[in-house]
């Protein structure tokens, strides 16, 4: 068995002149939570739907629990739990939706739905259509979390959700589901909540991974040094991710080996003012290109 | 379980039908059938093929609506309400999902239809209750073999439509059952146009012609000539919508 939950190589999906995944190279290891980041429009929202058969791909390979979605996909599906839309059938109540759910998925948990009803707050004798967003939201995840699933795939989980109900389902998730060897997909742009539960981030930025990395390998080795000097290299030490010149000082970020680089700085006559560790933000908007320079980073070991 | 969900769309659509073939036959049936019991000796041929073609047509009206109405539910209907994406996350084919619903969809108009000719057949039992050949015809046709036509013709009319409408409603979402009833009326105004201008191009009708008729508008000569044929072409016109409903499906990504 593949110790991938999800693989993709040079994955593409086009829509006319769009590319809105281009070429992505992605490795979800089985049993993680895997933080997935990128912008609106980044094409996040695009992946997940073609790892689940939703949307076909223009071009590329990808294998979903050792299962290719292009030929599996009922296969992939009966073992994912998947929240994209937050739209259900919206003349159902959350009981009919779990009725209806029910019979689709053998592993399907009635007491694990009660159980989350409990702790979401949901009101299941209330129509779909008449919950408020962030109801919806929660009935969504209700849904996918009560199937069993190996992989759940969430798509903003917690989008239009209340900071005591996110709190309650990223502790839902943590403890109920990544601790039992489960992988947790998760598609965000709500940083402080990936780093609050995810073991593995993908950053993603018109179509392409950025960044895959452990996060703890992340905070480890990224560092932003500021330094004084003349002629500084701007670009051709290897693990640069930025470099911005103002003021008199040069301020790089670097992906690793942030002591070796300041040696040679040092080396050259430059003057380290600091070396500080970079928060997950931080990291996030240093890769999607928010610096003057930026440098395309490949895949951390 | 998916069965459910297509009967918790459709019940009301399904109970109003009955409801309303019910109160059509037992409206036409009063009237006609109080007035042909009125008639001074046995009823004639010609009184009961009145009979027969006044309920047609207002039957063949609502078998239409019907069909356009249980057209608009399963698959399209969600894909139009946003929740295509929730649906087709459920581990089953597309294909199951358009099955799915044409058969039940197909199996509740059946009742219907059946439901309708049943009372047909119980009215002119009453009108006539020793007659096991009927009438509506020159030649003797047996009650039974009206009764199979009459619900072959009126499944394969509301079939038509509502292969139809469901097609239109995978293509054009909330827009299908308006695309589906344009194409209908389209086609009513343009079947008699395109006989005028080039006469000899006869359209076929969306009901099947079970008899050829005589000159008399109510006294059909008998059966009308290629009627299996006829048939089968609308069987398998019928079938073709939620084929190309499938198969739009297969390449679609769903949004």
């Amino acid at each position: 068995m593949n110790d991938l939950a999800i693989e993709t190589h040079a994955l593409h999906k086009h829509y006319g002149d769009i590319r809105a995944v281009d070429g992505l190279d992605m490795h979800v290891p089985r049993g993680a939570v895997y933080g997935f980041l990128g912008r609106n429009g980044a094409g996040k929202t695009t992946t997940i739907r073609v790892l689940t058969g939703l949307a076909r791909a223009t071009g590329g390979d990808m294998r979903v629990l050792d299962l290719d979605p292009r030929t599996d996909s009922v296969a992939i599906l009966a073992r994912t739990g998947l929240v994209i839309e937050k739209m259900l059938i919206p003349s159902m109540t959350g009981n009919d939706l779990v009725r209806f759910n029910r019979g689709f998925f053998p592993r399907w948990s009635d007491a694990l739905a009660a159980k989350y009803a409990e702790v979401l707050e949901l009101d299941m004798k209330r129509k779909f259509k008449k919950l408020s967003t962030g109801n919806r939201t929660k009935l969504c995840l209700l849904l996918a979390l009560a199937q069993g699933a190996e992989l759940i795939l969430l798509d903003e989980p917690t989008a239009g959700l209340d900071p005591v109900v996110t709190d309650q389902l990223l502790r839902v998730m943590v403890e109920d589901f990544a601790n039992e060897g489960r992988t947790l997909f998760l598609s965000s742009h709500h940083l402080s909540e990936v780093e609050r539960i995810a073991e593995w981030v993908g950053i993603i930025d018109h179509g392409k991974l950025l960044l895959e990395a452990r996060l703890d390998d992340m905070r480890a080795n990224f560092r932003r040094v500021r330094v004084v000097g003349e002629a500084l290299p701007l670009a051709a030490w290897p693990d640069i991710v930025s470099a911005n010149t103002g003021e008199g000082t040069t301020e790089y970020v670097l992906r690793a080996d942030a002591d070796a680089f300041v040696a040679h700085l040092e080396s050259q006559g430059a003057t380290v003012l600091d070396v500080a560790s970079l928060n997950l933000s931080e990291i996030f908007l240093e890769v999607v290109g928010k610096g003057k320079t930026n440098v395309s980073v490949e895949v951390l070991a | 379980m998916y069965l459910w969900k297509y009967w918790r769309e459709s019940r009301i659509t399904f109970a109003v039908g009955i409801a309303l073939v019910g109160l059509l036959l037992w409206d036409v049936l009063k009237i006609h059938v109080s007035a042909l019991h009125r008639l001074p000796g046995d009823v004639s041929q010609q009184n009961l093929a009145q009979l027969y073609l006044v309920i047609t047509a207002p039957l063949t009206v609502l078998l239409g609506f019907l069909g356009l109405r249980f057209g608009s539910f399963g698959v399209g209907c969600d894909l139009g309400e946003g929740s295509g994406s929730f649906l087709f996350s459920r581990p089953r084919t597309r294909a199951f999902f358009v099955w799915s619903d044409w058969g039940y969809g197909m199996t509740q108009l059946l009742l219907i239809v059946l439901a309708a000719n049943a009372m047909l057949a119980w009215a002119i039992h009453r009108i006539a209750p020793d007659t096991a050949v009927i009438l509506m015809s020159r030649q003797p046709i047996s009650m039974l073999a009206i009764f199979c036509l009459h619900c072959t013709s009126g499944l394969l009319l509301a079939g038509l439509i509502f292969g139809l409408t469901y097609f239109s409603s995978v293509l054009a979402k909330n827009r299908g059952v308006l695309l589906a009833l344009g194409i209908v009326v389209a086609y009513q105004i343009a079947r008699p146009m395109v006989q005028h201008y080039w006469p000899q191009i006869i359209l076929p009708n969306f009901t099947l012609t079970e008899f050829s008729f005589t000159r008399s508008p109510t006294m059909p000569a008998g059966f009308a000539d290629h009627l299996g044929l006829s048939i089968a072409l609308r069987a398998a016109l019928a079938l073709a919508f939620p084929v190309a409903a499938q198969l739009l499906l297969q390449q679609r990504d769903i949004d």
